[in-house]
């Protein structure tokens, strides 16, 4: 597997995530994920995902008005999102199981 | 929480990530960059004062763009970025040339540009034909010189110069030699071109023997005219000198007799046209004389009443009302217009 994809997948099920439970704009998305751990993560990465699942129909958005300042674009899960959402959560949690195997088996070779 | 209108910071950066997605197409780099500007500007204004600018912030505008392109799943970006744009190239991305330049990648105008340069052989022929035949065709008595053209008076000379002429031509075409050579070479094709075009045209017209474009007649498309112009109204008069009013004008199929609208008048004053209306609510267009009322007068000039006079003096008739057009007897004669001959179909349009 590519592993430009797999980051790329790996973003999409950490931003789904984190508007799971609660829509947000694009600068709130970044803080939720940084403060997940994420520190190093890109804001153009989450910028371009999150315009990438919102173009492939996994989210839906919509602007709010703001007396501050411009608009702001919120984005909101929507049914195929939290299907992608459950999807994706499977694979990773095979293919994180399939990773602590080898770890362990090579640290059982290592012992 | 802070306000975030956008900050000469990130209108800056954001120029810059602009220029780095120049390549995608208008619509979805316009759909991509659409919030950006206040997003940049939300991390622009709330990063601590202790914080470095935006670039160390989020990396160099080409690598934010590159990783954006990675993220929204958009090609990499191929064409070098010009960053100091130059004049040739901001008119190469103004809308016309993008067009042209959208065009000229078309699929059907590709094998157009294939196809054409698989002309020059045929090209080289036709010139090396042209430069003998066009003196040939152009001398006042040519009348012998199609299809091979006669030099000195005769053809069979002609014939050879032709020839030559057509074998220096592919020479030429297929060595083209160097810069100056070439441009030689254009000037006179162009020239050529030139010539053959004005002698088609003049051979045209010596075949034709008059211009060889007959354009349409410069008669605007008025509803009625007369050789005077259009007709903006009628007056009609009975026998006996009488102006009729409401006088109802059809033509010979029934098609009610529209006039036109009268813009201009000679006392400067402006006028509306009003029409009389049928008992259902409707103008009649065609009941003549038309009235036009006045709407507005002309300052210091008196506008003209509407009183018409026939330019020529009403023909008088003789008391015997004239065979081919018997007045009903119940009318007082002579008042009455001229009933219509019988085999004569009613208007096409009920009568208002």
């Amino acid at each position: 597997m590519d592993v430009s994809q797999l980051l790329k997948g790996v973003l999409d099920v950490a931003v789904l995530a984190v508007v799971k439970d609660e829509d947000g704009y694009g600068y709130d998305v970044l803080r939720r994920l940084r403060a997940a751990g994420f520190d190093e993560i890109g804001d153009a990465s989450v910028y371009g995902t999150l315009r990438r699942l919102y173009l492939n129909g996994s989210l839906t958005s919509y602007v709010v008005p703001s007396d501050e300042g411009p608009h702001r674009k919120y984005y909101a899960i929507n049914d195929a999102g939290r299907t992608v959402l459950e999807e994706s959560i499977k694979t990773w949690r095979g293919f994180a199981d399939s990773i602590d195997q080898v770890l362990k088996l090579n640290r059982e070779v290592a012992a | 929480m802070t306000t975030t209108t956008t900050t000469a910071e990130s209108d800056a950066y954001l120029a810059a990530v602009k220029e780095q997605l120049s390549d995608l197409p208008e619509e979805e780099r316009t759909d991509l960059l659409e919030d950006l500007a206040q997003h940049l500007a939300e991390i622009s204004a709330n990063r601590e004062a202790d914080e470095p600018d935006l670039t160390t912030l989020l990396g160099a505008p080409e690598q934010y763009a590159a990783e954006l392109r990675a993220a929204a799943d958009l090609p990499p970006r191929t064409a070098p970025v010009v960053t100091k744009e130059s004049f040739v190239a901001r008119l190469g991305r103004s809308g016309p040339a993008r067009l042209s330049q959208k065009l000229w990648r078309k699929p059907y105008v590709v094998q157009v540009r294939d196809f054409v340069p698989q002309l020059r052989p045929a090209w080289w022929v036709l010139r090396g034909y042209l430069v003998i035949a066009l003196p040939a065709f152009a001398a006042p008595n040519s009348t012998d010189d199609f299809p091979v053209p006669a030099v000195g008076g005769s053809n069979f000379l002609g014939f050879w110069f032709v020839v030559a002429a057509v074998v220096a031509s592919v020479w030429l075409g297929k060595h083209p030699g160097g810069k100056w050579r070439r441009r030689l070479i254009i000037g006179a094709n162009a020239v050529l071109v030139m010539f053959t075009v004005g002698l088609v045209s003049e051979v045209d017209y010596r075949m034709t023997g008059g211009p060889a474009f007959v354009s349409a007649p410069a008669v605007p498309n008025y509803e009625l005219n007369s050789p005077h112009g259009p007709v903006t109204n009628i007056f009609p008069y009975a026998p006996d000198g009488t102006p009729l009013k409401g006088i109802l004008l059809y033509d010979q199929d029934g098609r009610p007799l529209r006039s036109e609208m009268q813009h201009w008048w000679a006392d400067g004053c402006e006028r509306a046209l009003s029409f009389p209306q049928a008992a259902d609510g409707v103008g009649v267009e065609h009941s003549y004389p038309k009235s036009y009322l006045l709407t507005g007068a002309n300052g210091a000039l008196a506008c003209n009443s509407q009183s018409h006079t026939p330019g020529v003096p009403i023909p008088t008739f003789s008391p015997d009302p004239a065979p081919e057009a018997p007045s009903p007897p119940d009318q007082p004669e002579g008042v009455a217009p001229p009933a219509p001959p019988e085999e004569v179909a009613p208007p096409g349009l009920p009568q208002p």
